[in-house]
C-alpha cells in the first residue's frame, strides 16, 4: 500500500469533517438541548492570553493563538452566543464605547466574528431599584439567541428585547422606534448614537405587563422554539427574602418571536411558593414526538409542559404542567422533627438556576442557590423526561449553578464549591472528582474530547475526556471566568469578567 | 504597569502545595515582634473590633504555631463578630436560637473558663435582615472604666458596665431611620474619648432626609447625641467598616473610616466635622483602613472610578493641612495617591499592617503581603476557595487566619513566601477576625466562639486615666448637647453647651452669656418651628407642654458671637391624629402632574415616599411611584418608648388582578400590612422572626379600615391582634387576626407601612389615629 495517497485521503477527510462540524453556538446550551457539547473538532487548547496593558487591553505580542480580544465592562456573567458572523455577549458599561453614556448601565456587545470589531451595543438603563432588583453593575446576565437577522435578549430591567442584527447603522426596523427615549436614564440627556447602538425591533417588559418583581437581577436566556420565545422572567423574592410580592406574576413566559406578543404563562403556580428567583431557562426536545418544555422552577421543581396552552376562566393563557418532581430530597425541606428547614442554610432547600439538560429522553438536572449564600446541600438528578420519575441522583454534589454537559455515557457536572464532578450518566456511579479551589460559577464545555471549565481564580480547566482522572491542564486568564466556554466555527470562545478571547489559529 | 497573574497564581499554589508542612529555612528571615511593630503600648486586653491600636495587631506573646491541641474553651454562641476583652472579661455580640427565638446578645463571659457571666439579649425588629445574619459586629469597651457599647441589627444601641448595668440604650432605627439591609453587616460602635461613635445609613428627617452613610458620636455616660456627621455622598451599599483614630500633631483627633458610597473619609472625632474625602471605589468600602506615617491604606471589593478592574488597594498620602471649623470638606483624588495595587480585591476583610507590611485576605481566599511604602507584593499565598468578612490577626509573629470555609491558617511571614505552620477546621464558616488577648486566640466561627492558647489566668483590667489635655482657652466653637432630640409632649429638656478649642477640645460648659432662639435654616424647603418653650438665656431649655403638637425644627445658641444648631422633634401625647385637612397647601407639582404638599417634616424619611394630595375630594396621603427605589415605605411617626397605644387608618391600594400594592402601619415593632397582590392581612416583625397572615380579600381602589392592638399577657406572651373592615361598613366586632407572639415587643414607635412592587400602583391612607388603649 502506497502511503502517500492514504495521507492525503485522511487529511481530505479530516478537513471535510471540521468544516461539517464547523457551526454558529446561537443560544444558551447551544441548542434546544441546552447540553454543553460540541462536535467540532480541531480546536485548540493551547494558547496564551498575554498580559494586559495599563489600558487594559491585552498585549496582542503576548499572546498565542488568539485571534482577537474584545474588550468587556467590569463584569460579565452572560455567555457568548455566536450566530450568523456576530459575536454577542452581555456585560456592564464600565468601558464605556460611548462618551455619552457613562455611569452604570446594562450593555449588551456584538462584534464582528471574524475580525471582533465592534459593531454596536444596546445600552439599558439601570432601574434604580438598587440591589433588591437590578443589582448594581452586575450588567446583562443573559445571552442573547440569534437566528434569522435577530437576537433575543433579557435585559437587566426585566424586559425582553428582540434586536436587529446589524444595529442602528443600518437604519431603524420597527415597530419599535423610540430607542432616542430608550437608551436615556431617566433625568438624563443622554442621546441614540447612530454608529453604535442598537435597532430594537420590538420590547417586551414584563414588570410593566405581567407585574413581574426581579429579585436582584433579570437572569435568563431565551429558548427558541418554531416562533415562540421562552424566557424566565426572575421573579423572586424582595429584601426579605421570605416574601413575594408578585406572587401571581408567572415564573416563565412565551412571547411571539416576531412580534413580542404574549402567547401564554407558566400556569404551575411555581412563583407563589418562590424559594429565590426564577432564574433559569426553559429547555425543549421531542419525547415520543411530543415537543417538551422543561423549566427548573424556583420552587426546587422540575417541571414538564405541553407546548400549548389553556385559556382559564379569568382567560389568562397557561401552560400547565405535566408532571412535576422535586429535585430536593425530602430532608432538605424539614428534619426529623418535620420543622422546615430554612433556606439559604448549608442543609436547607434549594431552587433550579441551572439550566436542565434534556439527552436521549433524559434530564440531568442540579439544584443550586445565589453563589452569595455560600455553599449547601444539594443533587443532581437524572430524570426520565416521559415521566419525570427520578432514574439516579447524586447526593454528594452540592449547590451548583453550573448546567452539566452529557456525552457518550458522561456526565459532567461543576460545583459551587470549585469540584468537578465526573459520573456514569446512567447510573450515577462517580468516576472522579477534581477540586479546583476555587469558585464555580459557570458550566462546561465538552469539545474535542476535552472539558473546559472557568472558575473565580481566573483559571481555564482543561480536563481530558473520560472515565479516568487526569491532572488538568491550566490557564490563567487573569480575571475571574463567571461564564462558560463556548465553541463556533473552529473558535473557541472565553469571555472573564473583563475580557472576552477569541481562541483559535 | 503589566499584571502578572500567572505569577502570583504559581506563587499562592507553590506556597500552598507546602500548607500543613513546616519547612522555615534557618537562612530565611522571618518577620518577626519587635519593638518597631505598630503597637502603641503592650496589651493583654482586645477593646476593639481590629485591636487596641486599629490595625489588626496583638502585642500578645507566647502564643501557639498549632492550634490543635490547645483549646481551652468553647461558648455555643452563634454569630459572625470579633469578641473584646478586658482583664478575665470577654464580650461578644452573638446571638442565640434559631427561627423565631434568634435572639441577639451582648454575653460576657469569663476568659479564662468560658463560662457565662451574664448576657443582654434583644429581639430582631422589622429590620431586613435574612438568613439568621446576626452578630456580624463588634463591642467594644471603654478603655477608661471597662463599659461596654454594642449595637443590635435592627439598630439598639446600648450601653452596659462590666457587671452587666443598663447605661443606657437608644433605638437608632426609631430614632434617626437608620436603615437595615439583608446583608446583615452591622458593625458596631467605637467609644473614643468621652464618645460613643457609628456609622450607619440613615434616611432621616429635614435636611438629613436623603440617605447617607452618616456617623453620629451619642455621650457614653448619657448617650445624648453630640454630633451627626455626613461627610460622603449617596450610597451604593451599607459599610460596617470599623474607625481607626489618630491623633494629629496640631492637637486635633481624626478617625478614619470606609463609607457606603466608596470613600475613604477623615472626621474630627470630637466635632463631627468632615475634613476630607478620597473617592475610591463605586461600591461601599468596608474594610478598615490602617495607617501608616503619612499614609492611610485602604481596600475595595468593588468597581473602581478609573479602571474596569474590580478592587484596589491604595496608599491615600494624608493631606498636610485639614479644613478649619467650618470650612467645606476636602476632595482627595488621584493625586492623593502614593501608590495602587490592582491585584488586591477585598470587599470586607480588612488588612492587617505589621512591620511595614500589610496582610490582606482576599476574596478569592488568598493571602497577600505587601508592602507598606510601595504597595508591591511581596507574596501570595492562598488558603481557600474565598473569603468574606474575616480578617486576619498578627501576634507574636505570626497571623491568624479564620476563613469563610472554616478553616483556620497559622501563618509565618518567611520574607519571600508565607508559610503555613498550622490548619485546622472548625466545621463552620468564620467571619470574624481572632481576637487576641491574655495569651488567647479567640475565634468565633458561625455555630459557636473558641478559645484557644495558654491556660494561664487573665490579668486584670487597669482602666486607663482619662485623657488630661492641653488646650487653649480661646473659645472657637460650640457644642450643644444633645445635638439631636425628640421630646414628649408634657415634658422638659437641658441642654447643655460646651466650648470648644481650635482642636474640638471642651473648655468648659458654658451658662451664663447664652442667648437662645428657635432657628429655620435659610434653605429649608419646610420652614417649620418646635412646638415648645425654649428659654431665651442661661444654660437652656426646652419645654413642650402638654398639649404640645407633633412638630420639628431647630434650636440655636449663641456666645459672644459663636452659634451653634441643635435640632429635634416634639412627639405630642396620645392621641394623635392626621387626616390632612388642616394645614396642607397643594401647592407643589410632582413629575406625574399630582399637585400635593409634603408630609409631616417629623415624619421620619418620609418626605421623599409621601405626597399630601387630593383624592376624589378628599385630601389623603398617597405614595410616590416616580423612583423604584422608594416602593417601600417605613416612616415612624412617634416615640419608640410608646406602648400600649391602637393604632388606625383609613387604607386603599391600587391595582387590578395580578398587580397590586400593600399599605400598612406600625405598632409596637409589629407590621400590619393588607397585602393586595397575596389578598392577605398580615403582620410581621421581620420575615424569619415573626410572620403571620389570614386571607382578606383586598379590592383595588377600595378604602378599608385598619386597627391594630399589642396586648402584653400575664404569662409574659403578646396578644397581636388587628381588625380589617370595607371603610363604609361598622367596625366588626371579631378581630381578623389574633396571634399570639411567646416573645412580644413591649413598646415601640408607630408608624406607617407601604410597598408598592416595582413602584407600578399607588397605594393611599387618611385618618391616622393614634391613641391610647382603653
Amino acid at each position: 500500500m502506497k502511503l502517500f495517497p492514504l495521507l492525503i485521503n485522511l487529511l481530505s477527510l479530516s478537513l471535510v469533517s471540521s468544516a461539517l462540524l464547523a457551526a454558529d453556538w446561537p443560544g444558551w446550551g447551544n441548542d434546544q438541548s441546552r447540553n454543553m457539547v460540541s462536535r467540532e473538532t480541531g480546536i485548540t487548547s493551547e494558547f496564551q492570553p498575554g498580559e494586559i496593558n495599563d489600558d487594559e487591553s491585552i498585549d496582542l505580542s503576548t499572546t498565542k493563538n488568539i485571534k482577537w480580544v474584545a474588550k468587556l465592562g467590569s463584569q460579565a456573567y452572560g455567555n457568548v452566543t455566536i450566530g450568523q458572523g456576530k459575536v454577542i455577549v452581555g456585560t456592564n458599561n464600565e468601558s464605556t464605547r460611548d462618551p455619552e453614556k457613562k455611569g452604570d448601565r446594562g450593555v449588551v456587545m456584538c462584534f464582528d466574528e471574524e475580525t471582533g470589531d465592534f459593531e454596536w451595543q444596546l445600552v439599558i438603563p439601570k432601574l434604580g431599584a438598587g440591589k433588591v432588583s437590578d443589582w448594581e453593575y452586575i450588567g446583562v446576565c443573559s445571552s442573547a439567541a440569534i437566528e434569522d437577522g435577530k437576537a433575543y435578549v433579557v435585559t437587566n430591567r426585566c424586559e425582553v428585547i428582540c434586536l436587529d442584527l446589524g444595529g442602528l447603522k443600518d437604519g431603524n426596523s420597527g415597530p419599535f422606534m423610540d430607542e432616542e427615549n430608550y437608551v436615556r436614564p431617566k433625568g438624563s440627556l443622554d442621546s441614540v448614537n447612530t454608529k453604535i447602538d442598537a435597532d430594537i425591533i420590538w420590547r417586551y417588559d414584563m414588570r410593566e405587563e405581567l407585574g413581574v418583581f426581579p429579585h436582584n437581577v433579570t437572569s435568563s436566556s431565551a429558548l427558541i422554539v418554531e416562533d415562540r420565545i421562552f424566557v424566565a422572567t426572575s421573579n423572586g423574592v424582595d429584601w426579605s427574602h421570605i416574601n413575594i410580592p408578585s406572587p401571581l406574576s408567572p415564573s416563565w413566559i412565551a412571547l411571539d418571536k416576531k412580534t413580542g406578543e404574549l402567547i401564554g404563562e407558566d400556569g404551575s403556580g411555581a412563583s407563589k411558593n418562590a424559594l429565590h428567583a426564577a432564574w433559569s431557562s426553559l429547555t425543549y426536545g421531542e419525547i415520543e414526538g411530543q415537543g417538551r418544555l422543561f423549566w427548573g422552577g424556583t420552587d426546587g421543581y422540575l417541571y414538564a409542559y405541553a407546548n400549548e396552552t389553556i385559556q382559564d376562566e379569568e382567560g389568562f393563557d397557561l401552560f400547565l404542567p405535566l408532571w412535576k418532581v422535586d429535585c430536593n430530597e425530602p430532608n432538605y425541606r424539614v428534619d426529623k422533627e418535620g420543622r422546615k428547614i430554612p433556606y439559604a442554610t448549608p442543609p436547607g432547600p434549594s431552587e433550579l438556576i441551572a439550566t436542565p439538560v434534556l439527552y436521549k429522553d433524559k434530564i440531568y438536572c442540579s439544584i443550586g442557590q445565589d453563589p452569595e449564600h455560600g455553599d449547601g446541600v444539594g443533587r443532581l438528578s437524572c430524570i426520565d423526561a416521559k415521566s419525570g420519575k427520578v432514574i439516579w441522583k447524586n447526593t454528594e454534589i452540592g449547590r451548583t449553578i453550573s448546567t452539566p454537559s452529557v456525552a457518550d455515557g458522561i456526565v459532567y457536572q461543576a460545583e459551587y464549591a470549585g469540584i468537578l464532578h465526573c459520573l456514569d450518566a446512567e447510573t450515577g456511579e462517580v468516576y472522579w472528582n477534581y477540586d479546583s479551589y476555587s469558585r464555580i460559577w459557570g458550566s462546561t464545555l465538552l469539545v474535542d474530547g476535552k472539558v473546559l471549565l472557568g472558575n473565580e481564580d481566573g483559571d481555564l480547566l482543561i480536563f481530558e475526556h473520560g472515565k479516568e482522572e487526569k491532572e488538568p491542564k491550566v490557564i490563567n486568564l487573569g480575571a475571574p471566568i463567571y461564564s462558560s466556554p463556548v465553541v463556533a466555527n473552529q473558535t473557541l470562545y472565553v469571555s472573564t469578567q473583563t475580557h472576552l478571547y477569541a481562541i483559535g489559529q | 504597569m503589566k499584571s502578572i497573574p500567572l505569577l502570583f497564581y504559581c506563587i499562592g499554589v507553590l506556597a500552598f502545595t507546602s500548607s500543613c508542612i513546616r519547612f522555615a529555612s534557618p537562612k530565611q528571615t522571618t518577620i518577626k515582634a519587635s519593638s518597631t511593630v505598630h503597637l502603641e503600648k503592650k496589651s493583654s486586653n482586645w477593646l476593639f473590633a481590629r485591636g487596641d491600636a486599629g490595625m489588626g495587631v496583638s502585642s500578645e506573646s507566647g502564643l501557639p504555631d498549632e492550634l490543635n491541641n490547645t483549646l481551652v474553651w468553647t461558648y455555643e454562641i452563634q454569630g459572625g463578630g470579633v469578641p473584646v476583652v478586658a482583664g478575665n472579661k470577654l464580650y461578644q455580640f452573638g446571638y442565640y436560637g434559631s427561627g423565631e427565638q434568634v435572639e441577639e446578645s451582648l454575653t460576657c463571659l469569663n476568659i479564662d473558663s468560658g463560662e457565662l457571666i451574664w448576657d443582654k439579649r434583644r429581639q430582631d425588629f422589622i429590620s431586613d435582615i435574612v438568613y439568621d445574619r446576626y452578630g456580624v459586629g463588634a463591642a467594644c469597651i471603654d478603655p477608661e472604666n471597662g463599659n461596654i457599647y454594642f449595637q443590635t441589627s435592627p439598630g439598639l444601641l446600648a450601653g452596659f458596665s462590666p457587671d452587666g448595668s443598663l447605661l443606657w440604650e437608644r433605638s437608632l432605627m426609631e430614632e434617626f431611620a437608620r436603615l437595615t439591609f439583608p446583608n446583615g453587616r452591622t458593625g458596631g460602635p467605637f467609644v473614643d474619648g468621652g464618645l460613643v461613635i457609628l456609622h450607619a445609613i440613615t434616611a432621616n428627617w429635614g435636611t438629613n432626609g436623603p440617605a447617607r452613610d452618616r456617623f453620629y458620636a451619642f455621650d457614653k455616660k448619657t448617650g445624648e447625641l453630640v454630633w451627626t456627621s455626613t461627610p460622603g455622598t449617596t450610597p451604593q451599599d451599607s459599610s460596617f467598616a470599623p474607625l481607626v483614630f489618630e491623633d494629629l500633631e496640631d492637637g486635633r483627633r481624626v478617625f478614619y473610616s470606609g463609607t457606603g458610597c466608596g470613600h475613604v473619609v477623615c472626621v474630627d472625632s470630637r466635632t463631627g466635622q468632615p475634613l476630607w474625602r478620597f473617592k475610591m471605589s463605586h461600591g461601599g468600602v468596608n474594610a478598615g483602613v490602617v495607617l501608616h506615617q503619612d499614609l492611610v491604606i485602604a481596600i475595595h471589593g468593588k468597581e473602581n472610578i478609573d479602571s474596569s478592574k474590580i478592587g484596589r488597594m491604595v496608599g491615600i498620602r494624608k493631606p498636610k493641612n485639614l479644613p478649619k471649623l467650618g470650612e467645606p470638606i476636602m476632595e482627595l483624588n488621584v493625586e492623593s495617591e502614593a501608590w495602587r495595587n490592582n491585584d488586591l480585591e477585598s470587599f470586607t476583610s480588612s488588612p492587617v499592617l505589621c512591620k511595614e507590611r500589610i496582610y490582606t485576605s482576599v476574596k478569592t481566599g488568598e493571602l497577600f503581603c505587601n508592602d507598606v511604602l510601595t504597595g508591591k507584593t511581596f507574596w501570595t499565598l492562598k488558603l481557600a476557595p474565598d473569603q468574606i468578612h474575616a480578617a486576619p490577626t498578627w501576634a507574636d509573629g505570626k497571623l491568624y487566619v479564620p476563613m469563610f470555609d472554616g478553616h483556620v491558617f497559622v501563618v509565618q511571614d518567611m520574607g519571600g513566601h508565607g508559610e503555613i505552620l498550622n490548619k485546622i477546621e472548625l466545621g463552620h464558616s468564620c467571619l470574624a477576625a481572632p481576637a487576641i488577648a491574655q495569651g488567647k486566640i479567640l475565634i468565633q466561627a458561625k455555630n459557636k466562639l473558641y478559645c484557644f492558647g495558654n491556660k494561664t489566668d487573665a490579668k486584670p483590667f487597669r482602666p486607663k486615666d482619662p485623657e488630661h489635655l492641653t488646650r487653649s482657652e480661646q473659645v472657637e466653637s460650640l457644642q450643644i448637647v444633645p445635638s439631636e432630640f425628640n421630646l414628649s409632649a408634657g415634658n422638659k429638656m437641658k441642654f447643655r453647651v460646651f466650648a470648644l478649642d481650635s482642636t474640638g477640645r471642651r473648655i468648659k460648659q458654658l451658662g451664663d452669656g447664652l442667648s437662645w432662639e428657635k432657628w429655620i435654616p435659610p434653605t429649608a424647603k419646610v420652614r417649620a418651628e418646635l412646638d415648645g418653650n425654649l428659654s431665651s438665656s442661661g444654660p437652656g431649655s426646652l419645654e413642650a407642654l402638654p398639649d404640645a403638637r407633633l412638630s420639628a425644627g431647630a434650636v440655636k445658641v449663641t456666645y459672644e458671637g459663636i452659634s451653634a444648631v441643635a435640632r429635634g422633634r416634639i412627639l405630642p401625647a396620645l392621641p394623635y391624629k392626621e387626616d390632612f385637612n388642616q394645614g396642607y397647601i397643594l401647592d407643589q407639582q410632582a413629575s406625574d402632574g399630582i399637585s400635593f404638599s409634603y408630609p409631616p417634616l417629623p415624619w421620619l424619611g418620609a418626605r421623599m415616599r409621601w405626597q399630601i394630595q387630593d383624592l376624589d375630594g378628599e385630601k389623603v396621603a398617597g405614595n410616590t411611584l416616580d423612583q423604584v427605589l422608594f416602593q417601600r415605605a417605613i416612616n415612624f411617626v412617634g416615640s419608640w418608648k410608646e406602648r400600649d397605644y391602637i393604632v388606625e387608618i383609613d387604607a386603599m391600594v391600587d391595582g387590578n388582578r395580578r398587580i397590586k400594592s400593600t399599605i400598612g402601619l406600625i405598632n409596637q415593632r409589629y407590621i400590619f400590612a393588607l397585602v393586595g397582590n397575596a389578598n392577605q392581612l398580615q403582620v410581621i416583625s421581620n420575615y424569619d422572626r415573626f410572620q403571620r397572615s389570614v386571607p382578606f380579600p383586598i379590592e383595588a381602589n377600595k378604602w378599608y379600615r385598619l386597627k391594630t392592638q399589642i396586648d402584653l399577657q400575664d404569662d409574659g406572651t403578646g396578644l397581636i391582634r388587628a381588625k380589617a373592615w370595607p371603610r363604609e361598613e361598622l367596625e366588626p366586632e371579631e378581630w381578623t387576626i389574633e396571634e399570639i407572639h411567646s416573645r412580644p415587643h413591649r413598646h415601640g414607635a408607630p408608624g406607617i407601612y407601604a410597598l408598592s412592587p416595582q413602584s407600578k400602583k399607588k397605594v393611599y391612607f387618611d385618618n391616622l389615629s393614634i391613641y391610647p388603649k382603653p
